[in-house]
């Protein structure tokens, strides 16, 4: 009688163990608040997409995701990071954040010896940030020098430059800067505004008696919106150029009329051909959040399913991932084509767009 | 361009007028740096965006709302905070900390309810400013002079030919010795709330009709207003004159020349040369304190 029940329960034991799901832990420091927060709210849908799908298709191997806010800034982006590490378990963490707080959290991942994945960060100094460290947004190598040739493409040789103050403002003004002055243009004006400023009037009188005939803005919407409603009110008509923040609805909401006709960089593809991989994700993430991805969520989307891929091909443990994710050549995703070189960094074309009647739409279909 | 320069610091004065005015109406009688007064800046923005934009009330009548409100709302934390640790004479540091408590609570209220993103009042973005000489002013900005102006003279008219005036001044000699003399201080320090915190409201709803508002903008002009008040002096208000065009002037000047970084950097800069200089501030004269 006794052997029959320790049978019995031997049996049952295993068979719950059987049936115990693995759940994968993946960490994210990801900024829901502060001016990038609207870039990241994007990003998180995307990875909240991807997560539901790849849970969808394997019942028996779950993965999830636990976000730590930032907001934007690179201390709180450094203990969101602490906090998250305090799970051991946690191998990899993805970090839809700005330049400035990925840029701090690399040391951190180092020492640790864990993955850390950007989805939406932009300096050129994360080229170099460490082994563990991986992107698929371009460097803003690419940004900045394709707007400054495109600048003096375009004939216009004086510019002004108007950045944020932080490592991504920096960066870009770094690169444009350079590669305007070494392809003949000259830089009338190079200041920079802090992330929480909101008078603008001083600088733009200066841009305006500065005789530039083009201005470069990069920063956060925010920002952006007042730098071009500001500008209407002082009757500057020197045109603004912008980069990939640039794009947001709320930047279209606070500016209106203001920001028509404001050419800006982005690393999406013109899709309006047939793609039918980004055109199924399109109607999907519509379905589950009722609006449309932003450039960062298919960024994001890419950065999940590429992280799901290398644990299920290698098992979860950063090292392996981290060399996995070396020999990635040609992940086709909803971002582009996704290739790691030596750095970690990937190359993806820019593409130009502008505002036309309150919309955002590529240059090339003009 | 200089003339624009000048409608610019011209502008920026009006505003730090009307920030000083608002904190020293408080400040004289009660000596202490009310920091909830900050909260009640970007109130009076966000509760003219809600009647405004989001119940779709007549624009003045959203500001009149805003201002009321905020005006209340002022009047309500010196009934429910303040007045208990006057009455217990605690320390002006005690009711600093009280007063950074409150910022902090309105301000995260503020935060939930319309979260952290810009907001902007008006309903379609401005245009081109009116031009006067080569320079360009919006129409807010214009109404933002007259009205400061205005507010201002009617303040000085107030303290020297009403009796309320002279209360004010009394108490903010010696509160103590014009209890004794039958002057209800309590009472005329809630007007003075009243007083402040309406125009506060004002000034929060007026900056953000310029450069829309966000639950963090009341600091930021809350520290101009404190600093332009420390450098005119605490003798009588129409110092404050000197006190904003100074600040204005500084810090459109180093913007100007030196980059937008140094905007506040300036600000600090002339703040502790004046604290080292002249620590009575720009007027030079202590308000005469009877002793017993």
């Amino acid at each position: 009688m006794n052997l029959i029940k320790i049978i019995l329960c031997v049996a049952l034991i295993s068979l719950l163990s059987c049936k115990r799901e693995s759940t994968i832990e993946i960490g994210s420091v990801i900024s829901l608040t502060g001016p990038a927060g609207i870039y990241g709210k994007d990003a998180q849908k995307g990875i909240e997409l991807a997560l539901a799908e790849i849970n969808a298709k394997n019942r028996n191997r779950q993965f999830s995701v636990s976000f730590e806010d930032d907001n934007t800034q690179p201390q709180r982006a450094v203990s969101a990071l602490s906090k998250i590490l305090m799970n051991k378990n946690i191998q990899v963490v993805i970090a839809p954040v700005g330049s400035s707080s990925f840029l701090s959290m690399c040391p951190v991942a180092e020492k640790n010896r864990i993955v850390l994945f950007a989805t939406g960060s932009s300096s050129p100094k994360i080229t170099n940030a460490g082994d563990y460290i991986f992107r698929n947004w371009v460097s803003d190598d690419f940004e900045g020098k394709a707007m400054a040739n495109y600048l003096i493409n375009s004939n216009k040789r004086s510019v002004a430059i108007f950045y944020v103050n932080n490592d991504y403002g920096k960066g870009l003004e770094d690169v444009f800067s350079k590669e305007v002055e070494n392809k003949g243009g000259n830089i009338t004006y190079n200041d920079n505004f802090s992330q929480d400023n909101s008078d603008f009037k001083t600088q733009l009188v200066k841009i305006k008696s500065s005789g530039a005939d083009a201005i470069y803005l990069v920063g956060y919407s925010k920002e952006l919106s007042k730098v071009l409603n500001q500008a209407k009110t002082l009757n500057i008509r020197i045109p603004f150029y912008s980069t990939v923040t640039f794009e947001n609805q709320d930047v279209l909401d606070l500016s209106g009329v203001n920001a028509e006709n404001v050419i800006y960089t982005t690393t999406e593809i013109n899709k309006t051909k047939e793609d039918t991989l980004f055109l199924n994700f399109q109607k999907r993430f519509k379905t589950a959040f009722n609006t449309e991805p932003g450039v960062f969520a298919l960024h994001a989307y890419d950065a999940m399913n590429i992280v799901a891929l290398a644990i299920t091909k290698v098992g979860y443990n950063a090292d392996k991932i981290k060399n996995y994710l070396y020999t990635i050549q040609g992940y086709i995703g909803v971002s582009g084509l996704t290739s790691f070189d030596q750095n970690g960094d990937v190359i993806k074309p820019i593409s130009f767009k502008i505002v036309r009647n309150g919309k955002f739409v590529f240059l090339d279909n003009q | 361009m200089l003339f624009q320069l000048l409608l610019i610091v011209l502008y920026k004065a009006s505003l730090f007028l009307l920030l000083s005015l608002s904190i020293a109406i408080i400040y004289y009688p009660t000596k202490f740096f009310n920091i909830a007064h900050a909260a009640i800046i970007t109130l009076g923005g966000f509760i003219t965006l809600f009647f405004y934009r989001q119940l779709g009330c007549n624009f003045y009548l959203s500001i009149l709302i805003a201002t009321a409100a905020c005006s209340v709302t002022g009047m309500v934390i010196d009934l429910l905070f303040y007045r208990n640790l006057r009455f217990r004479k605690a320390s002006s540091l005690s009711l600093l900390l009280l007063s950074l408590g409150l910022y902090v609570i309105i301000i995260n209220i503020i935060s939930l309810i319309w979260g952290d993103d810009p907001h902007s009042i008006n309903t379609t973005a401005p245009g081109v400013g009116i031009e006067l000489n080569g320079g360009y002013i919006s129409m807010i900005q214009l109404y933002t002079i007259l009205t400061s102006s205005f507010i201002f003279l009617g303040i000085l008219i107030l303290m020297k030919f009403s009796i309320l005036g002279k209360k004010i001044k009394a108490i903010s000699s010696n509160r103590e010795l014009s209890d004794i003399f039958g002057i209800n201080s309590n009472s005329v320090i809630i007007i003075c709330y009243l007083f402040g915190s309406a125009i506060a409201g004002l000034t929060g709803i007026l900056s953000g009709l310029d450069t829309d508002i966000s639950p963090h903008m009341g600091f930021s002009l809350f520290l101009y207003g404190a600093v332009c008040m420390i450098i005119s002096g605490v003798s009588t208000f129409s110092w404050l004159l000197c006190g904003v065009f100074i600040v204005s002037i500084a810090q459109t000047i180093g913007a100007y020349y030196i980059g937008s970084m140094w905007m506040d950097a300036i600000l600090y800069i002339v703040l502790i040369l004046f604290l080292v200089i002249k620590p009575l501030g720009f007027s030079g004269q202590r308000l005469k304190k009877v002793e017993i």
